[in-house]
């Protein structure tokens, strides 16, 4: 019987005279090499998240192309090393490892029967269905909404200033949970409050956050909440057409006096897959990050929060065609969307500048504003979280 | 196709690997055995008889290509046929049901010759799904096929369009059964296609039994070995072999490895020694990838093996069954980037010795090498070369303190029983490497019963189910290779069970349970594999099987993969039992 002991691996500069070792039958034999990692990424002292990323792409690859030992063989070193009760990287892992079984499960080379998917418990997220005041009051654990609000009603109330009727229209997702701020201001105008028509449009009720109330409940509130700020209020809500460019355009030909536009910045568009997961990776990561600052481990808010996220990941990872709506944009976009459709850009002012600062203040340390042009942006340890930007017809 | 008929008196045609034209000289000893044989099979007919038998056949085809015409549906369900065991008379009350065409065309080259043993029961009352449990006249208990497997159903598709022809001809006749269906072993129909390996084209009237008449042989010619009735064994093997090609599927790669190890066994020609080992590896390699059995053998010994490397910080492997190294990756991977950061890792793989100059666990070592670079894991490697894991010694793998050491085995431990002593030294030894987690992957199955036809039923069950769940993998052409591959290496392990013995007799798989009670005897305590595992084999499985019919279930802690409701392999994990055995604990019986 032979022993031999292999001395420590070698540098990598050797690795080629490795590669020359002359080996039998090997046409036939095929080798599965481990997929690799760009080892200048792994310089870098928070490697983890880098090598879960390349994990998660080398996965989405796998599947796409049909190749089952390998995805098996990573979803299970993910399932290892990703629980869903984790530190932050951990747990976007293991969002985006379930959304990558879900993609899986809904290719059409893979059987996924009831039973097997009933045994792997949480296949489906749960998302919480908010009241109105659990919503309101979750928005305002963080700056990611109230800082499009802050910007937005400031800008608002400011070019107002003088009439005494008035029209918004609310595209947001948020379930008009600025407007109770902006009718409070609007009511304690030392002219008075004034005549406010809200249309909200477009609004769907089945991406998160959802409500527990449909549109017209929501809207019957408000109009109660107005009342008591002695407005006369009226709500509709509409749907326009979705194809954002048309209804750009449609949006034009009303003459708003202003339009704020806000919204996530980062590219969820991309046709590939693995384009689309690298994106949603490096951008989905700031809200598990930010959660540690503002809701403790176990709560139930945070739960929601999770899911709520969840759910786009997989929105975004898992569907195709017209189920997936999660479709962000970055800024420099919509920015050529707004100029396209006539609209050109203006300052916010120094006083709403203030203000959103101010909200800031009430946050996390880590939380920031930051000036691009007539823009202004929320980040998060620097990184770019959401856009808020000022228009009016060109 | 040629049809090559000489005399009514020998009915026989183009030279057959089954030396079939021997079984027609009318030699008076010969027919005895023909008789007997064909008493065996349930024909009531005389070998003197078959001459006249043939003819009569040739002129039941005959008529019944040109009612053509007509439609074949009334015999298929309204009328009714006498004994079929009978064959004169049953051939008599056929043709008398038609207008015989007073020439029966002798000479017609489109008709191929014909055997009447191949002349299967044409009873057309339609049966209930047949069952071979069922028939009294065999003796075998043979319900542990759940399922479907080795089973015929028959259906009668209410339209049929016809197969295409046996051989040239215009006419056509119509099949039973959609051929889509005669890919599994469950539906052993498809008796039309004639493939173009055989050298004997094959009239089948209905074909329905002929799966069932394979069986009942396989099952005979092992009774024959059994009793060592050797030239009745000669006579049916070659009758198997001859059945084999008209299946499809499964069934006919089944009954071709049995026939082939049963042939081997009654002319003594023994499987030459183990394979090149670098070819065997290469056969399991394409197992691997056909079909999840590796697989879920890996991840459900990894997951044991890394819950119980949990917070250790040098951990070390020792891996009976190194082969490709295919284990390792997934779990290197899992340990770099576990909580806490990976600990140092130590890999020892054992082998046999390759028997072309490569040295292949040398070049595995030298590649799990690079990927612990790439990953970031200290990583330390020893290939051991060794004829048996008996051999092995626990002070030879230098052990150190404070590692945590795993054994792993995935289908190496059944080979020891085969000389004595030597499953006890191997676990011995294991014992002395006092690991943390010792990972066994098994076949589920019991092919080593000290009684030959037993191991036969047996294996004839679990390799059929095997088979027939590899029917489902691999479409694309590059896995169809794989699937071949993966076949041959099957046919091995088939071909050693059944004309191997003695310590040649390697594949002596054993059930969980009976591994259970070694185990359990030598000082070793069950380790739950727990539900995680459970639920990552059953979503990975769910997800990317290849095959509907994969289940994966949990046994007391262990975990199983089958088809359907047969498991075929069978994970386990132990640790060291913690109280030393005490004479009045030590289990009476095992």
């Amino acid at each position: 019987m032979m022993q031999f002991t292999e001395t420590p691996p070698p540098p990598l500069h050797q690795i080629t005279s490795f590669s020359n070792l002359p080996m039998n039958n090997n046409q036939i034999h095929r080798t599965r090499p481990w997929p690799g990692f760009p080892t200048s990424k792994a310089l870098g002292s928070f490697g983890d998240a880098n090598c879960m990323e390349q994990l998660l792409v080398h996965c989405a690859n796998a599947i796409e192309s049909n190749d089952a030992t390998l995805a098996q063989q990573i979803l299970w070193v993910l399932n290892n090393i990703a629980p869903p009760d984790g530190d932050s990287n951990q747990r976007l892992t293991c969002g985006f490892l379930r959304a990558l079984i879900a993609r899986a499960a809904n290719s059409g080379t893979c059987k996924m029967f009831t039973a097997m998917a009933n045994a792997h418990a949480n296949l489906a997220i749960n998302t919480h269905k908010f009241s109105v005041i659990e919503l309101a009051s979750f928005v305002d654990l963080t700056p990611w909404h109230r800082f499009g609000f802050a910007a937005a009603n400031a800008a608002i109330l400011e070019v107002v200033e003088g009439y005494s009727v008035i029209h918004i229209v609310d595209l947001s997702l948020t379930h008009c949970m600025q407007i109770p701020t902006l009718i409070d201001a609007l009511a304690n105008r030392p002219e008075g409050p004034p005549l406010v028509k809200l249309t909200v449009a477009g609004a769907t009720e089945d991406v998160p956050p959802m409500l527990d109330l449909s549109y017209e409940e929501l809207g019957s509130k408000l109009v109660n909440f107005a009342s008591t700020n002695s407005s006369s209020y009226s709500v509709e809500s509409s749907s326009p057409s979705y194809h954002r460019t048309m209804f750009l355009k449609a949006l034009r030909t009303l003459n708003p006096t202003i339009v704020i536009l806000v919204d996530e910045d980062a590219d969820f568009t991309s046709n590939n897959l693995v384009c689309r997961l690298r994106s949603a990776f490096n951008y989905l990561w700031i809200p598990y990050d930010t959660m540690d600052t503002f809701l403790p481990r176990g709560s139930k808010q945070r739960q929601w929060y999770e899911a709520d996220i969840c759910w786009k990941i997989e929105n975004v990872i898992a569907h195709e065609g017209p189920q997936r709506v999660e479709r962000l944009e970055p800024k420099g976009r919509w920015v050529q969307r707004m100029r396209n459709a006539n609209f050109r850009s203006i300052m916010f002012s120094e006083d709403t500048v203030s203000e959103v600062k101010h909200m800031l203040d009430e946050h996390a340390a880590g939380w920031g504003l930051k000036k691009e042009e007539e823009d202004l942006v929320l980040t998060w340890k620097g990184h770019n979280v959401v856009f808020a930007t000022a228009w009016v017809p060109a | 196709m040629k049809r090559e008929y000489h005399h009514p008196h020998h009915p026989t045609c183009s030279t057959s690997p089954t030396g079939k034209g021997k079984m027609w000289d009318a030699d008076p000893q010969q027919d005895a055995g023909m008789d007997e044989l064909l008493a065996v099979l349930g024909y009531n007919v005389k070998a003197s008889d078959m001459a006249e038998v043939a003819q009569e056949l040739e002129q039941l085809e005959e008529v019944i290509v040109n009612a053509q015409e007509d439609g074949l549906s009334h015999l298929a369900s309204e009328t009714v046929h006498y004994n079929p065991s009978d064959l004169s008379n049953w051939l008599g009350s056929m043709l008398s049901e038609f207008n015989p065409t007073p020439n029966c065309a002798l000479d017609n080259p489109f008709l191929p010759p014909i055997s009447p043993l191949d002349y299967t029961n044409c009873s057309t009352q339609p049966k209930q799904e047949p069952s071979i449990f069922d028939s009294p006249s065999l003796d075998y208990d043979l319900k542990a096929i759940p399922g479907k497997a080795l089973y015929s159903h028959i259906e009668q598709p209410p339209q049929q369009p016809p197969a295409p022809p046996l051989y040239q001809r215009d006419n056509k006749r119509s099949k039973p059964t959609a051929s889509a269906t005669a890919n599994s072993v469950s539906s052993v129909i498809g008796g039309w296609g004639v493939p173009t390996e055989s050298a004997r084209p094959v009239v089948l009237v209905d074909s329905q039994e002929t799966g069932i008449r394979l069986v009942h042989t396989l099952m005979a010619c092992a009774e024959a070995v059994q009793q060592e009735n050797l030239k009745l064994a000669e006579a049916l093997v070659k009758q198997i072999g001859f059945l084999a090609v008209s299946q499809a599927g499964a069934m006919r790669k089944v009954a071709t490895y049995f026939a082939e190890g049963l042939a081997r066994r009654i002319y003594r020609l023994y499987p030459d020694k183990p394979l090149d080992s670098s070819f065997s590896d290469i056969l399991q390699m394409h197992f691997y990838e056909t079909c999840p059995y590796l697989k879920f053998a890996h991840f459900t010994a990894n997951q044991a093996i890394l819950e119980a490397f949990e917070g250790k910080k040098r951990v070390h492997v020792i891996d009976f069954s190194m082969k490709q190294g295919m284990q390792w990756p997934a779990l290197m991977q899992a340990l770099a980037l576990r909580p806490g950061g990976p600990p140092s890792f130590r890999l020892t793989g054992i082998g046999p010795p390759s028997t072309d100059n490569t040295d292949h666990l040398h070049e595995v070592g030298w590649k799990l090498a690079q990927l612990a670079e790439t990953i970031h894991v200290e990583f330390e490697y020893r290939g051991f070369v060794a004829n048996s894991l008996a051999d092995l010694d626990a002070s030879m793998l230098e052990l150190r303190d404070g590692e945590s050491v795993a054994v792993n085995s995935v289908f190496e431990l059944h080979s020891l029983l085969a000389r004595p002593g030597g499953i006890e030294r191997v676990l011995s030894a294991v014992k002395d490497m006092k690991p943390d987690i010792v990972t066994i992957v098994e076949q589920e199955a019991n092919h080593n019963g000290p009684v030959f036809l037993d191991r036969f039923t047996e294996s004839l069950h679990y390799y059929s189910t095997l088979f027939d769940s590899l029917e489902g993998c691999g479409v694309s052409p590059v896995n169809t290779q794989d699937k071949l591959m993966s076949e041959v290496y099957l046919g091995q392990q088939i071909c050693n069970v059944v004309a191997c013995e003695g310590p040649e007799r390697v594949e002596r798989h054993e059930t969980l349970a009976q591994w259970r009670a070694r185990l359990g005897s030598a000082g070793f305590d069950p380790v739950n594999l727990g539900s995680n595992a459970f639920k990552q084999a059953s979503m990975l499985l769910a997800l990317f099987a290849g095959g509907d019919g994969y289940r994966v279930e949990e046994n007391n802690g262990c975990l199983m993969l089958g088809w359907h409701t047969r498991p075929l392999i069978a994970t386990s994990a132990w640790q060291l039992a913690n109280k030393p055995a005490l004479p009045s604990s030590t289990p009476a019986s095992n």
